[in-house]
């Protein structure tokens, strides 16, 4: 948990990323992501009484594409597929490992740690986030410095790949007040 | 970045199916955002467009106010301190739960014009007297550690509810089928969670 210093340092950087005058450039990419499911709906939907039940899902798929744009200038193709009962690989990946980490916090840590051996659903589940994961950092990595300077102020991955201190070893020995900019590990 | 993408849709995507749930419910509700967005005549708006939007404004805070997706939030107590009213000690170190539902349906926050049990946007618009307190709304937290997503949320949401509401009308999928009820995991979701959708 970020505790006190830490927990500034960490808000100094991502904190501005979200406030309201830098969301004004998302607003087409929200609008445009929402279009995406009016229309899978619209191609899928034709009957105004059948019931849907997939709301939740729905939901998540359009947040989830949403957030990979907006904050990691990924595409996340949550959306592309037109079939709407099928559940989406990422969304079903954070369900299952959700629904894991709810059991982990009532056992005691030792038992955790069988429980997450033994649970090949949450490995799986692991294994695909971190896919993700890996592409929208190589994605980020392949940015020229000059790209990434000028989208920091607008792009979370960005800012993160930015605020990397300089000199992670020099920056260790200072005081927990004094540090400044993020370690590595800090980012997964 | 696990942490952010799990934060940053997980929460959103709940209020967003809370918003559906709501609207099956509530037609007379859902025909007055409609009123109000059918200036733009399903053209794209902009995001003054989207200012203007008062109405819908009000349904998204009653939205924060009954079925906020985080339930409470936890602080620690910095200093030695205790609870007004009934003085029990407190010391520092200790964490103390602040619970958003309980504080979001508390009589004395709230004006008794509407039912702090239902969902009623106007309560937001209806308030002559101002007796709503609205530091009572704590969808967000509060404080410097409140949350850091809030700005996008609301302007995603918002967005996105208006964008559908220009197109789509949601329907009672069944009492039975649509019942609403808790779902608590990560978030607060819906349990049954039912509609039709009709293209107007």
């Amino acid at each position: 948990m970020n505790l006190g210093a830490e927990f500034k340092r960490h808000a100094a950087f991502t904190g501005p990323l979200f406030r309201r005058a830098k969301l004004l450039v998302h607003f087409n990419t929200i609008l445009d992501c929402t279009d995406k499911l009016l229309d899978r709906w619209r191609t899928n939907y034709t009957d105004p009484k059948a019931v849907h039940f997939n709301m939740i899902e729905q939901s998540q798929q359009l947040l989830l594409a949403v957030f990979g744009y907006i904050a990691f200038d990924y595409d996340l193709q949550t959306l592309d597929g037109q079939t709407v009962s099928q559940p989406n690989e990422l969304t079903q990946a954070f369900y299952d490992l959700v629904n894991t980490m709810q059991i982990l916090f009532v056992l005691p840590t030792w038992m955790g740690k069988i429980f997450m051996r033994l649970n090949f659903k949450a490995q799986r589940a692991r294994k695909t986030i971190d896919r993700y994961l890996t592409s929208m950092i190589e994605q980020e990595q392949q940015a020229t410095p000059e790209m990434t300077e000028q989208r920091k102020r607008t792009s979370f991955i960005a800012s993160l790949v930015t605020s990397l201190q300089e000199d992670e070893q020099l920056e260790a020995t200072k005081p927990e007040e004094e540090k400044k900019g993020r370690k590595t590990k800090d980012l997964f | 970045m696990l942490s952010f993408l799990a934060a940053g849709y997980g929460t959103t995507s709940t209020s967003l199916s809370w918003f559906i749930f709501y609207m099956s419910k509530h037609p007379e509700i859902q025909k007055k955002i409609k009123d109000e967005l059918s200036q733009f005549n399903d053209q794209r708006f902009s995001v003054d467009d989207l200012d203007s939007l008062i109405y819908l404004d009000s349904v998204l805070q009653e939205l924060f106010r009954l079925v906020s997706p985080v339930l409470s939030t936890v602080r620690t107590l910095v200093k030695d301190d205790q609870l007004p009213g009934t003085d029990a000690p407190l010391s520092k170190g200790d964490s103390v739960i602040i619970s958003f539902y309980t504080i979001a349906r508390d009589k004395r926050y709230w004006s008794d014009r509407y039912d702090l049990h239902g969902f009623h946007p106007e309560r937001f618009l209806d308030d002559p007297e101002h007796k709503n307190n609205l530091s009572a709304l704590l969808a967000f937290g509060g404080g410097h550690r409140q949350c850091m997503g809030q700005d996008l949320a609301r302007f995603e949401l918002k967005i996105i509810c208006a964008r559908l509401m220009q197109f789509v009308t949601f329907g009672d999928g069944g009492e039975e089928v649509n019942a609403g009820g808790y779902d608590i995991t990560d978030t607060n979701k819906p349990k049954k969670l039912a509609v039709t959708v009709t293209f107007d």
